[in-house]
């Protein structure tokens, strides 16, 4: 009992500012994003600049209707211009020396989609600031279609499951926290909602590296009305998500990538897709499926970690 | 005798959808946006059932792009957006006027600018409809207010654009996108389908992609099939190949214009309610066209001589059609709800511009006939 009340404190140690959220804003009931929104200005401080697009998180942080349901700077930016709005805010405060940390606050939709030509070109470019993707596998907002990041096999509005073949979405999702990190970013990590500790240690950490450059936060939020998960089950979902390795929790400075929690005896992907509705349908062929892409990226993920020592060849001396 | 099961009670979206399926629509890219969505919603299902191809693409200007290149293959095409993701689309808009591509675009209008009003009723983007895309050139763009209508239009849009190879607009509004009402799917046939003119140069001969026929229609060949040949924005010679001629360039952009511009009449479609004797005249469109029907059939039961001209062709502008519908007017109202876009066009067409008012809403709201019947007696001098 007492292991467990300590290892409480731990998460909360981090949580040092004031929650700038009032109660009862407009999230479903057991939103992964809201838990997520209420910890960033807890742990980076209530001075920070967010910015964001139209998207689950906007109503929110836009407040509508003479409400405002928070006291932070939000700048509600285009989906196409998401991260070249944020680098034109970094690089007046560079030239001008004012110290922000500029948290660019996207969805799955503007980082994978239609966003990640300038997020890119951000991290190409090595801005100066946080861009964080809560990744809740679609286009929530618009009532659920389907995204980059949209697993194998799940149903969106876009991909329904029904005659004719049609069995949710028939492409893999694309990594797109591995994408980032293969920029040589100052720090790209993953994150989610049933590690806390391990969260805000990483946005500690990128409040930390982003001066020396762009920032990439990977976190997984889950959507309970999208995927047809209870609302009281959002937590367990990335817990299964971390022990099944459908989404292994890393970190990679200057591109170097290490894990920062290892699973020892990964779970099969059933015991994951088994708590939401998206994945109901999946016959053991596509579970096959699904299990093999989450195999080869955590392969390539394990390569990576490693690659650093075991692959860097002595120079030869002839011409 | 309907047939019972051609009856649906659908939302105007779906209505754009069965009418596009109608036409033969068989390659569909879009990207989710309200108020637009359900069309790309319920084609990602109806699609694949009648052997079509739907994808969603990562944007708003890949699913132009998608389209086009389908289109160039010999597919029936369409997308479905809004405001923004209209605004993305008009660079590849443009390049499919001056490559003479057929597609359908679909824009459910919200209000504007910017990411506005998304779940609100606009007519705010006629104007982009006509010149958001640069540099000279003509467009076709149509528009309905009831959900039979929406089926007529989309069916005709495709017909349109395979005719002039020219993308074809549609400007629904959110009002019409997102109400319920009753629709009757025509049996096959009821209403004319036209197919795209493909070549009969057969395989081995040269194909000349942008020399007109006689009628100034250009037959079209599946690219990467049969022939070889360049497509490009560049403007360009009757092979494809770019070409800065000032001779060429003058023709080329003469043909854009020309094809579409003097066919004015041909396309004009129009609607009109007790025109004969009327000395107050409504033009209106879309879901506005509804309202000021009411109020003329209200005001026509209290013996005023009222009537409606309600356009379903905004572009090319038929000037003659409006003038003539006019001519006999004290006043001409324009319904719409915009700061003022097609009366721009109205007061150029009539003989008196000076008699032409506005009665619009902007505030997100459908106009109501009680917002026109304002304006009506302020005309009329009877005070509100």
């Amino acid at each position: 009992m007492t292991k467990k009340k300590g290892k409480l404190t731990k998460a909360l140690d981090h949580l040092i500012h004031d929650d700038p959220f009032s109660k009862g804003v407009a999230f479903c009931p057991g939103c992964g994003l809201e838990l997520l929104l209420r910890i960033i200005p807890r742990v980076l401080g209530n001075d920070i600049v967010i910015t964001g697009t139209p998207s689950c998180s906007a109503p929110v942080l836009l407040g509508q209707n003479n409400r405002s349901w928070h006291t932070l700077s939000y700048f509600g930016t285009l989906m196409t211009g998401a991260a070249a709005n944020a680098t034109g805010l970094v690089r007046y405060y560079r030239k001008a020396g004012i110290e922000n940390t500029v948290v660019c606050f996207n969805g799955d939709g503007t980082a994978a989609d239609i966003g990640f030509g300038n997020l890119s070109g951000a991290a190409e470019r090595n801005e100066p600031f946080i861009y964080i993707c809560y990744d809740n596998e679609g286009y929530m907002n618009t009532g659920i279609q389907k995204s980059g990041t949209t697993p194998f096999g799940a149903v969106t509005s876009t991909t329904p499951h029904g005659a004719r073949a049609l069995r949710g979405k028939n492409v893999r999702r694309m990594n797109l926290g591995l994408q980032m990190a293969m920029h040589k970013i100052s720090y790209a990590a993953t994150a989610t909602l049933s590690d806390l500790d391990d969260l805000a240690k990483k946005l500690k950490k990128a409040k930390e590296m982003k001066t020396q450059g762009f920032c990439f936060l990977h976190i997984l939020a889950p959507c309970p009305t999208g995927w047809g998960l209870a609302p009281d089950h959002t937590i367990e979902a990335c817990r299964r998500a971390v022990k099944t390795n459908y989404f292994p929790l890393w970190e990679a400075i200057n591109g170097r990538i290490r894990m920062t929690r290892i699973v020892k005896k990964p779970k099969p992907v059933e015991t994951y897709t088994r708590l939401m509705k998206k994945f109901a349908h999946l016959s053991q062929a596509d579970l096959g499926i699904l299990q093999d892409d989450i195999d080869y990226e955590y392969c390539v993920l394990g390569g990576l970690s490693v690659l650093e020592s075991e692959c860097r060849l002595a120079l030869s001396d002839e011409d | 005798m309907t047939n019972k099961d051609n009856i649906r009670f659908i939302q105007g979206n779906e209505a754009c959808v069965e009418g596009a399926l109608y036409a033969g629509l068989n390659f569909f890219a879009g990207y989710p946006i309200t108020p637009s969505t359900e069309i790309t919603e319920h084609l990602s299902e109806r699609l694949p059932q009648t052997g079509g191809k739907f994808i969603q693409m990562e944007d708003e200007i890949a699913s132009m792009g998608a389209i086009i290149g389908a289109s160039l293959t010999g597919n029936k095409v369409m997308t479905a957006t809004s405001g923004p993701g209209f605004s993305l689309k008009q660079e590849a808009l443009g390049y499919a006027c001056m490559a003479e591509i057929p597609c359908v675009i679909a824009n459910v209008q919200r209000g504007g600018p910017s990411t506005g009003n998304p779940t609100h009723v606009s007519q705010g983007d006629i104007n982009q409809a006509r010149w958001g895309t640069h540099g000279d050139h003509a467009i076709i763009a149509l528009t309905a207010s009831n959900h039979q209508d929406v089926f007529k239009i989309t069916v005709e849009a495709f017909n349109l654009a395979e005719t002039y190879r020219t993308p074809v607009i549609i400007l629904l509004d959110e009002a019409i996108g997102h109400m319920r009402e009753k629709l009757i799917i025509p049996e096959p046939g009821e209403l004319p389908v036209v197919d795209r003119l493909r070549t009969h140069v057969p395989k081995g001969v040269d194909y000349h992609p942008y020399l007109p026929r006689e009628d100034d229609r250009l037959p079209m060949s599946d690219f990467g099939a049969q022939h070889r040949y360049n497509v490009t924005g560049l403007f360009h010679d009757m092979w494809g190949f770019p070409n800065n001629d000032p001779a060429v360039v003058n023709g080329l952009l003469h043909h854009l214009v020309d094809k579409i511009e003097n066919s004015v009449n041909d396309i004009a479609m129009y609607k009109e309610y007790w025109l004969d004797d009327a000395e107050y005249v409504l033009v209106s469109f879309g879901s506005s066209a509804r309202s000021s029907i009411h109020l003329a059939q209200n005001r026509r039961a209290r013996g005023m001589k009222i009537g409606v001209l309600e356009l379903q062709t905004l572009w090319p502008f038929p000037t003659d059609i409006v003038r003539e519908k006019c001519a006999n007017a004290k006043a001409v109202i324009v319904v719409e709800m915009n700061m003022g876009q097609v009366i721009t066009q109205v007061k150029n067409a009539v003989d008196n511009p000076n008699n032409v008012f506005l009665a619009n809403r902007i505030d997100g709201q459908l106009i109501s006939p009680t917002d026109i019947k304002t304006v009506l007696r302020m005309i009329q001098g009877k005070g509100v």
